[in-house]
């Protein structure tokens, strides 16, 4: 049993990242404070609950998810069910794939960094449908893992699974979209699906 | 118009990758090498294993397999190697900071709630 007394000490060191959690989810800054006000509101209410040793950032991650699905979708206007398209697998691959080849001497990281600004990556998630954002950001942005998403989301990992499949190569397009609009993919770069996109401004 | 490289667009809608080479942007030089009439059905298993590999959901065997397959194909190393960096990079970017204030928020909400027991 967890002492409620602790309980500011223990949760607060999450705080920074339920917050940043909180905004992808909501995509508003003061949604996000609700949020994270709400979740440590109930954390501390249920923490006799909780059992000391077990994972409290997880614990406090499910909390937070809970009550973004609960209170907070419902006010977003925007449809669960927007469809996403369907992209082939490693699509961004097929296309940046050899940025690093093409200037040698960088890594891929180093280059996709260059190329994906924070807005952009924020923007592309933003931009997913909440039913495959928010495993995305479970995933890839936190590192949860099937298990602890399908738990969050109360779904069964099956379905964690299939989502983050489509979510993500529907990322991957919108990454792209992305850095074609801004002539980011310029010459020496195959475009399979559209080469007259490829021709913007150069930077 | 469409570039004439664009013979990969009909590949099969899964985006399975039937020559990984094909998406190498013109082939790289480890495109020659890849014998992928072999190679196929490990490329296949491997790519479609891609993401249970990196979120680590594999179990240790698979783990070994991906790895062995990786060892031996260029092409399957750099697949894997771009969505890893990808991967850490969308974790990079994606995260906003809190403002200042909402430690202090959330204290004063805590101690607003019930009176301390002490």
């Amino acid at each position: 049993m967890a002492d409620q007394e602790s309980f500011a000490e223990q949760a607060m060191p999450y705080m920074g990242q339920l917050y940043s959690a909180a905004v992808r989810m909501t995509r508003n800054s003061a949604d996000a404070e609700d949020l994270v006000q709400e979740t440590f509101l109930r954390g501390y209410r249920g923490f006799k609950g909780f059992e000391q040793g077990s994972n409290l950032r997880a614990w406090l991650y499910r909390i937070l998810t809970n009550t973004f699905i609960n209170q907070y979708r419902s006010r977003q206007r925007r449809p669960d069910e927007t469809d996403l398209g369907e992209q082939e697998d490693l699509f961004l691959f097929r296309r940046l794939g050899g940025l690093e080849a093409a200037r040698a001497g960088r890594s891929a990281e180093d280059e996709l960094m260059d190329v994906f600004t924070d807005s952009a990556v924020k923007d592309a998630l933003d931009d997913l449908p909440e039913n495959f954002r928010v495993p995305v950001l479970l995933a890839d942005v936190d590192g949860f893992s099937y298990k602890e998403i399908a738990e969050m989301l109360d779904i069964p990992i099956g379905t964690v699974m299939s989502r983050l499949h489509r979510g993500r190569k529907a990322l991957q397009k919108r990454l792209y979209d992305y850095a074609s609009t801004r002539g980011m993919v310029g010459a020496g770069f195959e475009d399979p699906s559209a080469a007259e996109t490829s021709t913007g401004p150069s930077h | 118009m469409n570039s004439p490289t664009n013979a990969s667009e009909s590949r099969d809608p899964n985006g399975e990758p039937e020559n990984p080479n094909a998406s190498h942007l013109g082939g790289g030089p480890m495109a020659a090498s890849h014998e992928h009439e072999h190679a196929q059905g490990y490329c296949r298993e491997a790519i479609r294993d891609l993401y249970l590999y990196l979120d680590q959901e594999l179990s240790s065997d698979q783990m070994a397999a991906v790895q062995i397959h990786l060892h031996e194909c260029s092409p399957c190393f750099e697949a894997f190697d771009f969505e890893a960096e990808l991967k850490m990079v969308i974790a990079s970017r994606a995260r906003d900071e809190a403002p200042e204030h909402l430690r202090d928020r959330l204290l004063a909400m805590l101690q607003s709630l019930d009176p301390p027991v002490v």
